[in-house]
């Protein structure tokens, strides 16, 4: 039909597209404003929190909370531990749950159903439940109050080996009964042929690994006294005086503490996308 | 000359009373089958009949649980698969999505059991199993960026580039259309010419095993039904179920007995039947197998029969038309014939029969045909 091409009855018209946008700007606004308000008060002197009206910026800019943190807290030794442990956590899980993960999805052995019963038992065993057995046991092998204390433990968290092993489930096993004709080795089926085939689905497990051990609070708080050895969630906590909250130096901690996490989300979140999309469409 | 006279006694793959169940599934039944070198062995039959099961125990991908694999003289049923040395091409390419062709058909040559070889020397290789299917100009390609025939020449490289002893393909032409698949027939059948190794091809299309095979090993059920050349296992089928697999449109079965060295149909069609053709007692019960190709129109000759019915249903097939005729009572048989006749739906036919063409089959479906030798 001549004239101008007509528009796709499913294409939203120009009210819709505003009204969306004005949606996305709320929500985002509400989203923000409290991670602002954290910002902003990070670089107030905590007497001026407490003024009325509140100030959504601060005047003058104050930098003692981020001084005080560093000056009168070990927060760097926290910060350190944090990303050592959580480093450490991640890269030794990537090894344990992708060699596991492959065994479970790939290869056939004998007590293989048993395996995956009794890992999704204890699963579902909730941490506070194994909190006292796993004190005891640690402090007898003589590693409590260490950085080994808090690596060592999460490491036999199963809950990695399900998610890539469903990542593995979904490689075709032609192509490793192919390499094997090929005469690769499992590692070397694992590492050449596997990995790079779920990489994104890899990238979103390391990062939700190393987030969560990240933000760990219940373990590294029972297992670790030591201060300079604490990590930064317990150390945040520990900020907080019997009778009074400094919110500024808590605010300044909380605001350092978001920056790694932060940057890895960015640096990843191709990977996050990729992943949402994995399988929607047909190859 | 026979196949094991073109073949001499070079045994290449041997598989001595093969089992294998899966759970209460018996897929394979104590099967046992002779490869020779340089041959060309099609595996063909419905799907389910255990043919790609045995392509996967040879391979070493499955194991049997009962049986013996001779890959070269030497046992191979406790060798890994890398060991066997021989080449497995899959239905679906298995190609490594994310290496480029060059490094797909390297593969094998870099692992650790393919170690060994230097660059130069895996860099000659690999140029020389591409120019043999013509992909030279596609190695830094990745697979998502070929078509279906070249995705599947890059899985013939990658097998190739080892040089093994045997090929074993797994219906590697079911995923390309009915064109690329006729192309890439040819193009394997030159690249078994020219490579000249044991070749064991599974595929449930009965037009590629014909064309392709110098044996034609027929399956159903987990067991060897006939293994023959294509000639003896559409002209001689040894028994009920090669005479209905092998051939389009598959052979007419007219159920019957014998009578005074007669066939006589269950609705009382009678048809002569060649003298000392069948080793047929009287009263016996039988099926009589007819292919629609061995029915035309026109006047009866020495040595043939006639039928007579009414063209029920016409096909138009381009070079061909296929006619189902109506026998007397409920009996029927397609024929097969050039499209100059002009036959209409519901016209009365006269068919002639060569008798040398009819097959006899006893009621447990062996073939009653005395063989003639040669």
């Amino acid at each position: 039909m001549p004239g101008r091409p007509s528009r796709l009855a499913l294409e939203p018209s120009a009210a819709a597209r505003w009204l969306a946008a004005l949606v996305l700007i709320v929500t985002a606004i509400i989203s923000l404003a409290p991670f602002f308000y954290v910002v902003s008060t990070s670089f107030k002197e905590t007497r001026s929190l407490f003024t009325y009206p509140p100030h959504w910026f601060p005047d003058p800019i104050y930098f003692g909370n981020y001084l005080a943190l560093f000056e009168k807290h070990p927060f760097g030794w926290w910060l350190a531990n944090t990303l050592l442990v959580s480093s450490v956590v991640t890269v030794l899980k990537f090894f344990i749950d992708g060699m596991a993960a492959y065994a479970l999805a790939k290869l056939d052995f004998r007590g293989k159903r048993l395996v995956v019963t009794a890992l999704l038992v204890s699963v579902a065993i909730p941490l506070a439940a194994l909190l006292i057995p796993l004190f005891l046991i640690v402090r007898s092998l003589g590693i409590i109050d260490t950085r080994i204390a808090l690596i060592l433990p999460p490491l036999a968290n199963p809950l990695g080996v399900f998610m890539i092993r469903a990542f593995i489930a979904g490689v075709p096993d032609e192509l490793i009964q192919s390499a094997r004709m090929d005469g690769a080795g499992e590692f070397e089926i694992l590492r050449r042929v596997v990995v790079p085939l779920i990489r994104p689905g890899l990238v979103v497990h390391a990062t939700f690994i190393f987030s969560n051990q990240y933000t760990s609070f219940l373990w590294p708080l029972v297992a670790v006294r030591d201060t300079q050895k604490q990590v930064i969630t317990v150390g945040i906590s520990s900020l907080r005086a019997i009778f009074t909250v400094d919110w500024g130096l808590i605010s300044a901690a909380s605001l350092i503490a978001a920056i790694p996490l932060t940057v890895i989300f960015i640096l990843f979140q191709r990977a996050f996308f990729q992943q949402s999309l994995a399988g929607a469409l047909k190859e | 000359m026979s196949t094991a006279d073109r073949f001499a006694d070079a045994v290449c793959i041997e598989i001595v009373n093969i089992s294998k169940s899966f759970g209460a599934t018996e897929v394979l039944k104590s099967l046992s089958l002779t490869a020779f070198r340089g041959e060309f062995v099609a595996l063909l039959g419905p799907s389910g009949c255990g043919k790609s099961t045995i392509l996967r125990i040879i391979a070493g991908i499955e194991t049997c649980d009962e049986g013996e694999i001779v890959i070269e003289g030497q046992v191979a049923n406790y060798l890994r698969p890398s060991a066997r040395n021989v080449a497995m091409v899959f239905q679906s390419y298995a190609l490594y999505p994310h290496l480029t062709v060059r490094e797909n058909i390297a593969f094998p040559l870099t692992t650790r059991q393919g170690r060994g070889l230097d660059r130069a020397t895996i860099s000659v290789r690999v140029s020389q199993a591409a120019e043999l299917v013509d992909l030279s100009d596609k190695l830094e390609h990745l697979p998502s960026q070929l078509s279906g025939g070249q995705r599947q020449r890059v899985a013939l490289a990658r097998s190739i580039v080892r040089h093994p002893v045997a090929f074993l393909m797994d219906e590697p032409l079911s995923n390309l259309d009915a064109l690329l698949r006729h192309e890439m027939r040819r193009s394997l059948i030159d690249l078994h010419r020219r490579v000249g190794r044991t070749t064991l091809y599974v595929t449930h299309d009965q037009f590629e095993a014909m064309t392709m095979a110098d044996r034609i090993v027929v399956m159903d059920h987990g067991r060897i039904q006939q293994v023959g050349s294509p000639h003896e296992v559409f002209e001689q089928p040894a028994n009920r179920f090669v005479a209905g697999f092998i051939g389009l449109p598959s052979m007419n079965m007219l159920e019957g007995r014998i009578e005074s060295g007669r066939f006589v149909s269950r609705q009382g069609l009678r048809i002569p039947l060649a003298a000392g053709a069948f080793s047929a007692d009287e009263g016996e019960p039988v099926a009589l197998g007819l292919r629609p190709t061995d029915l035309s129109i026109g006047p009866v000759r020495e040595g043939e029969a006639a039928i007579v019915g009414q063209a029920s249903r016409i096909e138009y097939g381009g070079t061909d038309i296929f006619v189902d005729l109506t026998l007397s009572g409920s009996d029927g048989v397609r024929m097969r014939v050039a499209t100059e006749n002009a036959i209409r739906t519901g016209e009365k036919i006269e068919a002639r029969i060569r008798l040398r063409a009819l097959h006899l089959f006893a009621a447990d479906g062996r073939s009653l045909r005395v063989p003639t030798g040669g």
